[in-house]
């Protein structure tokens, strides 16, 4: 999308045309509030004005030369750069295969970035070997030090290439970076800890470095969004992870919605009974959190039954949303009666959740459409009931028909 | 002295401060934008943009497209976005009651049939006639209405919405494939996000390829060259500039994503001005500070919209026009805003700059250069003073201008050959030399209508956007514009 070069150079530029510009104006007007009270003269205006216009026009030379040669230079180094990437890409790749000896002696940047294009490509052994290839020519000691020090762009630009990388060995790194009192370093680093932490084999290790990362995120109290990113972008590791945050001693509601919503996206069954005392939560979006996971799971006790029918008259409305979609796990008789009575709803959005529920629980449940299209006092119920069942023809017509 | 000649010197004074005081902020928010764009281009790396779309992490968007009398462009505009990089999303045409072919092209194009649906009228409108679902493409419906205008096509599409998140779209712009992904990002990362703009850029002159605009030249007519120069100065440094005060006003009605519970929130887009977009944010705004919610409206410059400019000045006089009557409407709507410190830096900066120097720019503009006129006829001003002052704004205006052709060489698609390069350059210069005044000389004709013609848009002749999915045998695409 952008040129991540020359930006900062840009602003230098365009900061001292500022001055050149400023600077005059604020003399003129200066000049012109005395002038005003009768302090000034004509012909003092004059000059004024001479010497704003001779430093509007240094201004405009500046600027108007910084983009044509950036224009001119940068499209000469793309088309330098791209065959320089595709040179090393092939060069790697025969490496891998062996028919080319490994280069020796630091990485030039293009190297590097073609062989984290690879590692982000290949899978297996091919992978692993990447990843001590950077490692053995100190790439990855290189990037960390880059993550740590200098300018913000190049700060953030390591960041990313460590998180494409993938090696264990930055993950405390990384896990620093999440502390960094600038948020693009704390969220860059907590994603790339997330996808490092994914590739750490080590159940040990990935323990320390789920619970250093939840540290971590609970001190810098990410938001929701991204701490339910994280969780996912673990992948294998989201398990240590989600038992650290919320496992721990005071967890923030953005937290605790974080780790369900992740339990439930990756389908991680082992928290189903950790998941089920916040169906009680006091906050509301945790609720509704609780509610989306057990749904996702297939996985209501019988002792949370009584909170999910409690759910279903709610005063929030996306609770009883939520709720509709949960209660499908409930005994057939009980979830299609409530699910029918949900369906006459004052807030629409329920009604299409109670109708998708039922929906969702095949013969019976669109048997159940059926009959409230005929026999439902409510209007509001029987239309959802009948375009529930409508939006289900196309799905019948691929079943019948194939 | 006589009292015209001091009034006219006093009045020249001001005008001339004024000037100064306006270039100063200028320059500020310019830098603040620049910094904000190049910080915003560092924070979306393509493996983040890849990990969203792989790991199920987004929200669903609503693409609400409004449409009237559009049948030229409007096949090709679905056809944009209903090939979006996202996951989840559904696009939602409302032909506002249109009396052309709109909606023969639309039954045509994607098998559309009519079908009975029921959907939550959460906002009033004007009665939608018909719904209708394509046979081809799953995630598209088209709703017909009786023509209420655009901000009631919008309530309309919200009505029919299913997802959280809504995109009102013009059905004469093409949006770049990942600009949902990268515009909803924002909301992922910071819950209290509400809104989200895009950089709106003119299609003139590009070469479109399977709905995409593939390569970027200068179009022919300088009214539409002037425009790329205004439209980059007003997206990369203006909006970013307030998005990073965080005091943005101004979402483009052409392309920005809401959450809909917001919307619904404040009763949908307001019917009775011709400034929509902006009066929704400032409602925005004003609600959320009101019931003192934690809340954000920001200017993402990575989602990229692509519109059709005008392309001729008879029609670009009447869009402004129609801008400015919306801003004073809306200025107006709002006015307990100014100066209120209860908005923080809306109420006490943002809202003030827009009075005097949006609202009441083109008057202080045009007074000004009249009294500097008349004051060096009677021999009041000297004349010397007058050319220096008018080249002195010529070149503030086109360093800006240059700042923003700057900001719009870093990104990967732009104009790439040198001649468009020294085109941009010349357009920033031409601009200051009658399109500017000419510009403002209608605007401040408009500041004169905001009550009469409240409700008025004249029409805008366009080329049209060729159907985007077949492309030319000889595989060259569709040059946009004369």
């Amino acid at each position: 999308m952008w040129r991540r070069y020359g930006d900062v150079a840009f602003a230098a530029v365009f900061a001292i045309a500022i001055s050149l510009e400023a600077i005059p104006l604020c003399y003129l007007t200066w000049t012109l509030a005395a002038r005003l009270f009768g302090n000034a003269g004509g012909a003092r205006l004059g000059s004024v004005l001479l010497g704003a216009v001779g430093s509007a026009a240094a201004a405009l030379i500046l600027v108007t030369t910084y983009v044509l040669s950036y224009q001119h230079v940068s499209a000469q180094h793309e088309r330098v750069r791209v065959e320089q990437r595709k040179a090393w890409v092939t060069r790697w790749l025969s490496v891998l295969e062996g028919s080319q000896p490994e280069p020796t002696g630091t990485l030039e940047p293009e190297g590097v970035q073609a062989l984290l294009a690879l590692r982000e490509t290949l899978r297996g052994s091919e992978s692993s070997r990447i990843a001590e290839i950077l490692e053995r020519h100190g790439a990855v000691r290189q990037l960390e030090r880059s993550a740590g020090h200098g300018r913000l762009g190049g700060r953030l630009d390591a960041i990313v290439a460590l998180s494409n990388a993938r090696i264990p060995s930055a993950l405390p790194t990384l896990v620093n970076g999440v502390y960094d009192s600038n948020q693009l370093i704390c969220v860059a680093s907590a994603r790339g800890a997330a996808r490092t932490l994914a590739r750490v084999e080590d159940l040990f290790d990935r323990d320390r470095g789920a619970a250093a990362l939840a540290r971590a995120m609970e001190a810098q109290e990410l938001p929701y969004g991204i701490i339910e990113e994280v969780v996912v972008l673990a992948e294998d590791a989201a398990t240590s992870l989600i038992a650290v945050l919320l496992l721990h001693d005071r967890p923030r509601a953005p937290t605790v919605r974080a780790a369900i919503d992740g339990v439930g996206r990756l389908k991680l069954l082992i928290f189903a009974e950790e998941v089920v005392p916040f169906l009680s939560h006091p906050d509301d979006e945790v609720r509704a959190a609780a509610l989306r996971a057990v749904s996702r799971l297939g996985f209501l006790p019988e002792s949370s039954h009584g909170v999910v029918i409690a759910a279903l008259t709610d005063e929030v409305d996306f609770i009883r949303i939520h709720a509709a979609a949960a209660a499908r796990l409930l005994p057939r008789p009980h979830a299609l009666s409530l699910l029918s009575d949900r369906l006459g709803d004052r807030s629409w959005w329920v009604r299409r959740a109670a109708a998708d529920a039922l929906v969702s629980l095949g013969p019976a449940g669109l048997a159940q459409l059926g009959r409230v299209v005929h026999e439902h006092p409510d209007r509001f119920a029987r239309d959802i009931a009948e375009q529930a069942l409508r939006d289900q023809m196309p799905n019948l017509v691929r079943a019948v028909v194939g | 002295m006589s009292v015209l000649e001091s009034l006219l010197t006093a009045f020249e004074v001001f005008a001339i401060v004024y000037f100064a005081v306006l270039s100063l902020l200028y320059s500020g928010f310019a830098f603040i934008g620049l910094r904000a764009v190049i910080l915003e281009s560092r924070q979306t790396s393509d493996t983040e943009l890849r990990d969203l779309l792989e790991r199920d992490v987004f929200k669903p968007v609503s693409v609400i497209v409004p449409a009237f009398n559009e049948e030229g462009s409007i096949v090709a505009a679905v056809q944009s976005f209903i090939t979006l990089h996202y996951p989840k999303f559904e696009v939602i045409v409302v032909s506002d009651g249109s009396t052309d072919g709109t909606m023969d092209r639309l039954i045509e194009a994607f098998a559309l049939v009519e079908e009975p649906r029921v959907w939550a009228r959460t906002l009033p409108t004007q009665p939608v006639t018909r719904v209708m679902r394509s046979l081809r493409e799953p995630g598209l419906v088209v709703a017909e209405k009786t023509n209420g205008g655009k901000a009631d096509a919008v309530n309309a599409g919200i009505n029919l919405a299913r997802y959280p998140l809504i995109a009102p779209v013009d059905s004469d712009c093409l949006l770049d494939a990942q600009a949902i992904l990268r515009a909803t990002r924002n909301f992922v990362k910071d819950d209290t996000v509400i809104a989200v703009g895009g950089t709106v850029r003119p299609l003139n002159g590009a070469t479109i390829l399977d709905g995409r605009p593939a390569e970027l030249r200068m179009p022919r007519r300088w009214v539409e060259r002037l425009q790329i120069v205004e439209y980059a100065r007003a997206f990369f440094l203006g909006r970013a500039g307030w998005s990073r005060m965080g005091a943005l006003l101004i979402i483009s009605g052409a392309f920005g994503i809401f959450r809909r519970d917001a919307v619904l929130r404040v009763g949908g887009l307001w019917t009775k001005t011709l400034g929509e977009d902006m009066e929704l944010v400032m409602r925005l705004h004003k609600e959320f500070a009101r019931a003192r919610l934690p809340h954000r409206i920001v200017f993402s410059p990575d989602p990229i919209c692509w519109t059709e400019v005008p392309s001729d000045l008879p029609s670009l006089l009447r869009q402004r026009s129609r801008w400015h009557r919306g801003l004073w409407t809306n200025l107006w709507r709002h006015k307990d805003m100014l100066l209120n410190p209860r908005f923080g830096r809306l109420g006490m900066f943002a809202v003030p700059y827009f009075w005097l120097f949006e609202g009441l720019g083109p008057i202080i503009e045009v007074l000004g250069f009249v009294s500097l006129l008349v004051s060096a006829a009677l021999g009041v001003l000297d004349l010397n003073v007058f050319w220096l002052f008018l080249t002195l704004a010529v070149l503030h205006g086109m360093v800006l201008s240059q700042v923003a052709a700057g900001v719009e060489a870093m990104l990967l698609q732009r104009y790439a050959s040198t001649s468009d390069r020294l085109i941009l350059f010349a357009a920033s210069l031409v601009e200051f030399l009658g399109f500017h005044q000419l510009v403002a000389l209608e605007r401040f004709f408009a500041t004169f209508q905001s009550g009469r013609r409240r409700r008025q848009w004249g029409a805008m002749p366009r080329t049209g956007i060729p159907p985007a999915s077949v492309p030319s045998p000889s595989h060259v695409g569709h040059r946009i514009g004369r």
